[in-house]
């Protein structure tokens, strides 16, 4: 008896320590992960997601906005109705709906073992509301942009897309460049949830508050941007050209009134985030001559009396001969005729006089070999040469040899205004959720030439609008200083007529000057110069932006 | 005093869990509350961007050259010069 009474204590004793034992492993050794997992059960991480800035013009008004739209999707399982009646109810209320999802639904229909489809027709709010409540369609909330103005400004603009994490993020423009403003901060908030997955109140919970991004208040003037891209398009097709670009600046302040890009077809390959007017490399050509010109009168190489005395013939340098556009020469031509005249002997006198060293420091001074740190992305820096023939200085007086942005050439030739090197931007001021206006940094604007050069220059660019070929285009009211060019473009290292870039550039009125604007325009074929392309388009489009500054 | 004591006991049991019935269905509702509360939030953030959008639309330059007849004309820039002496 007392045997099995120890046997049975025995037992019991081993049976509580391996009880004892299991209690130890699950609260003691195990507790910290089993906490854990009880944590995650109750308590969720929930991403507060900011809204994304808005994007205006100068006058207010948005070119971006955040768009709200449903998303469409059908599980299979759970429809009550046959599929067939549940698309043609959603057809009727989104017109075009079957079709634009045709080949998704066809497979979606055929294949039995395909449970669930994602639909790319995104519902506005007012039809999302037509069609709650439909077993097995659900409905799923997306955000997007929206563009008022369609395509106005959009390599300006940039666009968002999903990054490879599923992240919104911008792409091109201002987009990219401010992304970080215009996102904001995303906030996270973890809190105990029920079984409905509502939050229980009493219990205690974690966040960190979202802060809604910037909304930005560009320069861009809505309707100058309009009429530059109306115009633009017009001019590419009038002139049978590749493509074009204009930028439009303030010629104090450097803002960026309308800056436009078109090609004539649109390739599948092309980079919808690129934008040429700050990234496609060119040579100027002529219309690089003024500010050589302004470099020499500026060291006082030649003053306005300087009469080139040996313009009366082509200039031979090594083996390689230096002539004009026409094949003619200008005798005794002063600085008004060799800038009218676009006279390329002449020029090339001028920078010999003015020296390597003189050229390459104005060349720093007025920023064309960096970038302009315009706030936009994608900007190319452009390169310099580091070796100097005198050939190579000879044709760079008339814009050869060199390469820039339109972006580059447009802000150094804007210094002939006012003698000051401005930062082309296009951000005037950020606005937070309570009204507070917050500034861009501004850079200073850097002294380059005198005003006595400048009003020399003024003289020189005005005589060149009035008595020269483009003086037929200019409207009486408008008192207009310009420069036309044409860049033949290199092909594995030969210059070609069968390809040319021809630009104008000026600004208006010369005195106090509220604008200056450059046209590119890339092989035309009903004429090869600037003069008689890109010419004809600045004028028409500085005549009816005259009225809008 | 044993009576008294039983009653006491089985009256705080009750108020006990009548209070906790009360508070429990408060804590449900205000959870219901808010639960609504950050619905209409939404859903007056989307009204609210859908009539931004719409009064964008109605006020853009591509709504207005499609909405107006004279679209197409453009404004007349011909000039007289009065000659003064």
């Amino acid at each position: 008896m007392i045997q099995r009474y120890k046997l049975l204590l025995f037992a019991y004793i081993f049976c509580f320590l391996v009880l004892i034992s299991r209690f130890f492993y699950w609260q003691v050794l195990k507790s910290p992960k089993l906490k854990t997992q009880a944590l995650s059960q109750i308590y969720k991480l929930e991403k507060d997601t900011p809204t994304r800035g808005n994007i205006h013009s100068s006058d207010n008004f948005p070119l971006v906005i955040n768009d709200y739209n449903y998303k469409i999707s059908i599980y299979k399982p759970n429809l009550t109705q046959d599929l067939d009646t549940i698309l043609s109810k959603i057809d009727q209320i989104h017109p075009g709906f079957i079709n634009e999802n045709q080949s998704v639904l066809d497979n979606f229909k055929n294949k039995s073992q395909q449970k669930w489809v994602d639909l790319k027709t995104l519902l506005p709010l007012s039809e999302k509301e037509k069609l709650q409540n439909i077993d097995g369609v659900y409905l799923k909330l997306e955000e997007s942009r929206f563009y008022p103005e369609k395509s106005l400004a959009s390599t300006v603009l940039g666009f968002v897309a999903h990054n490879s994490q599923g992240n919104s993020i911008g792409y091109g423009g201002l987009e990219a460049y401010y992304n970080k403003q215009l996102s904001g901060k995303t906030g996270f908030v973890w809190s105990p949830q029920d079984a409905t997955g509502k939050t229980i109140l009493t219990k205690k919970s974690w966040n960190s508050n979202s802060t809604n991004g910037l909304d930005i208040y560009s320069s861009i003037n809505r309707s100058v941007q309009y009429q530059t891209e109306k115009i633009l398009k017009e001019g590419i097709t009038k002139y049978q050209a590749d493509s074009g670009m204009i930028t439009i600046m303030d010629s104090k302040t450097g803002n960026i009134l309308a800056m436009a890009s078109l090609e004539a077809t649109t390739s599948a390959t092309s980079d919808p985030s690129k934008n040429p007017n700050i990234s496609n490399l060119f040579e100027p050509g002529s219309i690089f001559k003024p500010l050589v010109m302004a470099m020499a009168l500026d060291k006082k190489i030649i003053d306005q009396k300087y009469i080139c005395d040996q313009c009366g013939q082509p200039r031979k340098i090594g083996s390689y001969t230096i002539n004009n556009w026409d094949n003619t020469t200008h005798p005794n031509s002063n600085v008004y005729d060799i800038i009218k005249n676009s006279d390329n002997i002449g020029m090339s006198h001028i920078i010999t006089k003015l020296g390597l060293n003189n050229f390459l420091e104005f060349y720093q001074k007025l920023g064309l070999n960096k970038k302009t740190g315009i706030d936009l992305q994608g900007e190319v820096k452009p390169s310099i040469k580091t070796n100097w023939p005198e050939i190579d200085l000879a044709t760079a007086s008339f814009g050869q040899g060199i390469v820039v942005t339109q972006i580059n050439i447009l802000r150094a030739f804007n210094s002939l205004t006012n003698g000051f090197l401005v930062t082309p931007k296009i951000v005037g001021f950020f606005k937070d959720d309570l009204g507070s206006i917050i500034y861009p940094k501004v850079n200073p604007n850097l002294t380059v030439f005198s005003f006595t050069t400048i009003d020399q220059m003024k003289l020189i660019l005005r005589n060149a609008v009035e008595n020269s070929v483009v003086s037929t285009l200019k409207p009486k009211y408008m008192d207009v200083c310009g420069k036309s060019g044409t860049a033949q473009v290199a092909i594995k290292g030969n210059y070609t007529d069968s390809s040319t870039i021809g630009s104008y550039i000026g600004f208006s009125p010369c005195d106090q000057p509220k604008f200056t604007m450059i046209v590119t325009i890339n092989n035309p074929k009903s004429s090869s110069w600037g003069s008689s392309t890109a010419a004809p388009i600045w004028f028409e489009l500085a005549a009816k932006i005259n009225f809008l500054l | 005093m044993s009576k008294t004591l039983i009653g006491l006991t089985v009256m705080s049991i009750v108020v006990q869990i009548l209070f906790s019935f009360y508070y429990s269905s408060n804590i449900v509702n205000q959870n219901n509350q808010l639960d609504e509360n950050k619905q209409k939030y939404q859903q007056l953030k989307i009204e609210i961007s859908e009539a931004k959008k719409q009064l964008s639309q109605l006020t853009s330059i591509d709504h207005f050259l499609q909405s107006t007849p004279s679209s197409t004309l453009n404004p007349v820039y011909k000039h007289i010069e009065i000659l003064t002496y």
